[in-house]
This record gives C-alpha cells, structure tokens and sequence, in this order.
C-alpha cells in the first residue's frame, strides 16, 4: 500500500480509524473486573459516574508522537519509526515540507508544545494495554460507599477529587487507584 | 478540563504570605511601617498599577487559552471584553485581546476536542472565542478578563499586580501525565498556595514535568 505524507489527511484518518474508547469492556483483566466492581459500589452509594477514556489507540499515540517531534524539529523526519498499520511517510524528501506535514498535524490535534508541553507525547501509558480509566464522579453532600469487604465508608463530595484521600482508599480496596495530578485518571498502580 | 480556578483562597484578599493582618499588633505594626500589602483590596492607598477589576474573584476574571480560545469559570463574559494573555513562551510575554463570544466549535476551540471536551466543559467552564490577532494556534497561557493598567517582563516572567496590592504576582504552567496546570501566585512560583489554578485535560498522556 502506498504511504501518505504526514499533514492533515492523518488527523481525518485518526479520528475515524484509531479513536480512543471509552467502554470499561475494552479494559484488560483484572483491572476490568476492579474497575468495575468500583465503579458499582459507588453507583450504589448513590454517586454518578462517567467515564471518558479507558483503552487508548496505540496507532493515535504514534502518530502524536512522532508528528510532535518531527513538527518541532527534535529529530529528522527520517529518524521517525514505522507502525504497521499506519502507513505515513514522515519524509516528505524535504526538510521543510517534512516539517510542515508534522506541524499540520500538531495543530489539527491540539497537541501541547513547548515551553508548555517539553516531551513528546507518549506511545504508551498505563491507558495503552487497558489498564487506566478516566472518569468523573459526581455526588451531593456525603454518600456511604462500600469497600471491596463490604464495610461502608462515609465519603463527602470534594470538588477537587484529587485531594478526596478517603474516595482513594476506598478505591485501593478495589485495586483502582487514584493518579492525583489529573482529575480524572485511575489505573492499577496509580500512574 | 477539570478544574477551574479555585477561588477560595484569595476572596478574603489575605494570601498565604501576609500573617500581618491577623492580630491588632500586626496591624500597628504595619501602619507604622507604611506597608500596604496583603491585606486589603485594590483600592487601598499604596498600592500602584492596580487592578481593574478588584472586587471580581479571581476565578472570574482569570482563566487558560488555547490558541485564540479562553476557558473560563465566568459564563458571562461579553462579547469586547478586553483580555491581557500571559502567554507560556520562553520568555515568557503578553499579547492583547478581546472576547468574541462563547463558542462550542473544537475548530476554534482544541480543548473542546472529542477525547477532551467532556473533561474541560465539567463545572461549567465556558468557552469563548478570542479576537486576538497576536496568537498562535499553539500558544497557550492565562488570561485575565479586564486586566490591571500594566505589567512587566521580569526575568523572563510577566509581573502583573491582580489586585492591586502593591505587590506583583506572577504565573506558570507545567504538564501533568495528562494535562496542563496553569497557576498564578503571589510573588514567587510553586512557593506557597497559588492564587489561581487551572486544569486543560489533553486526553493524552506525556511525562510530567510539574514540581512535586
């Protein structure tokens, strides 16, 4: 099959062939099955839960990755690794046209640069292979969650569910546990 | 996103680095030595360059950009709001700009992308488009809703006085596993409480580089 130079076509082609899902169903065992059991027991308590990223696209992740350092000149677009799967070409046969194709689609992905951003995005996470979800939880006042040995812990709401130490525990019941940098992010070894 | 500005901990116009105003002896103190800072509002003698907008909370008036978008905690921004960018280059500058109106286009927004949107429009956060002739479509920083008179670049850093204490603040942002963390303190990054924070979920991972 004949490759496509790096540019916008790919930011098109990712949205429609390597979404990111968002279904507990696409995580790996056995933090599918923690996951979920969490994910219950706090439906139960009365707490709403939405879920907005679990398994990620290997193939999106490498094509962020490699747009985001080819675009900001890090390493020469022929430097760039292939996927099967994915067939770009990076190397438009000219730097700058190479360049170019890269920016087009740091842009049309929104990607952070630096200063802001100083590393490329990653190819893999605790997200690649299942193993992290992303979700908000949402309660009023304070709810009575139960742990994985069925004893109920009183929890009140805190807006910055980072600092809520004790939803944390409850969940390490669980086997989920909290990254606390970013809200909404839970994995089996909290990162 | 998640997380909007928090606001509490400069409504009552204390920050975390002025103990002066607790006790009446602090406050003698402090009338003898002619020192203004950290406890009142903008419109307190001694204080230079103040904000406009004082008596606004912070989280209202302060928020993150995207390229020519604005994330902010106040829904009711109108539409020719003036807005001073802090933007995040190396170093660091300010760029002008005014509100164009809410928007819930990820064309013109990027944190209103599908594998973002949900994260960054939790809490109400409104988006707005910004008329902002400066910007670049990978520029981001924070944004102040009818800003303070002035602001300098010291050391590579925007000083602006938010609320008119006389004493300057500053602002930062650093990456997180999966997102931004704008910030804006009082004198000195990471040191103490920030005044203001803001959260852009990217929906994609990245090493950290944040201060613990």
């Amino acid at each position: 099959m004949a490759k496509v130079k790096s540019g916008k076509y790919w930011v098109t082609w990712a949205n429609a062939n390597a979404k990111n899902s968002k279904s507990v169903d696409d995580l790996v065992e056995p933090f599918k099955a923690n996951a979920k059991a969490f994910i219950a027991a706090l439906q139960e308590a009365g707490a709403t839960v939405d879920v907005t990223a679990t398994l990620r696209s290997p193939k999106r992740a490498y094509l962020f990755h490699w747009s985001w350092l080819i675009g900001l000149g890090k390493v020469d677009a022929s430097d760039a690794e292939d996927m099967s799967g994915v067939e770009i070409e990076w190397d438009h046969g000219d730097d700058d046209k190479s360049v170019k194709g890269a920016k087009e689609m740091i842009d049309g992905f929104g990607l952070a640069v630096p200063p802001t951003s100083t590393n490329a995005p990653s190819l893999t996470s605790n997200h690649s292979p299942g193993k992290a979800i992303d979700m908000d939880i949402d309660w009023t006042g304070t709810i009575k969650i139960k742990k994985k040995d069925g004893t109920e812990e009183s929890i009140l709401y805190m807006e910055d569910v980072n600092k809520n130490t004790r939803l944390h525990a409850v969940a390490n019941t669980y086997g989920v546990k909290k990254l606390t940098t970013d809200a909404p992010h839970w994995s089996l070894d909290g990162r | 996103m998640k997380d909007i500005p928090r606001s509490t901990r400069i409504d009552s116009g204390i920050r975390s680095r002025s103990p002066l105003c607790v006790s009446p002896a602090a406050i003698l103190l402090a009338s003898l030595l002619s020192i203004a800072a950290g406890c009142g509002r903008g419109d307190e003698g001694g204080a230079k360059a103040a904000s406009k907008d004082t008596k606004v909370p912070l989280n209202e008036r302060l928020g993150w950009v995207h390229g020519s978008c604005l994330a902010s905690a106040n829904p009711n921004l109108t539409v020719g709001t003036p807005v001073l960018l802090v933007l995040m280059k190396d170093p660091q500058a300010t760029a002008t700009a005014e509100i164009g109106g809410r928007t819930s286009s990820s064309e013109t927004c990027k944190p209103l992308l599908e594998d973002r949107a949900k994260q960054n429009t939790k809490g109400g956060t409104a988006f707005y488009a910004l008329n902002a002739g400066a910007i670049g479509a990978t520029d981001m920083g924070v944004a102040i809703a009818n800003p303070p008179a002035t602001s300098t670049v010291v050391n590579g850093q925007v000083n602006i006085d938010l609320d008119g204490s006389g004493h300057p603040d500053v602002f930062s942002s650093c990456t997180t596993s999966e997102g931004i963390r704008f910030a804006a303190w009082a004198g000195e990054a990471y040191r103490g409480e920030p005044l203001w924070t803001g959260y852009y979920y990217l929906g994609y991972s990245s090493p950290a580089n944040c201060p613990n």
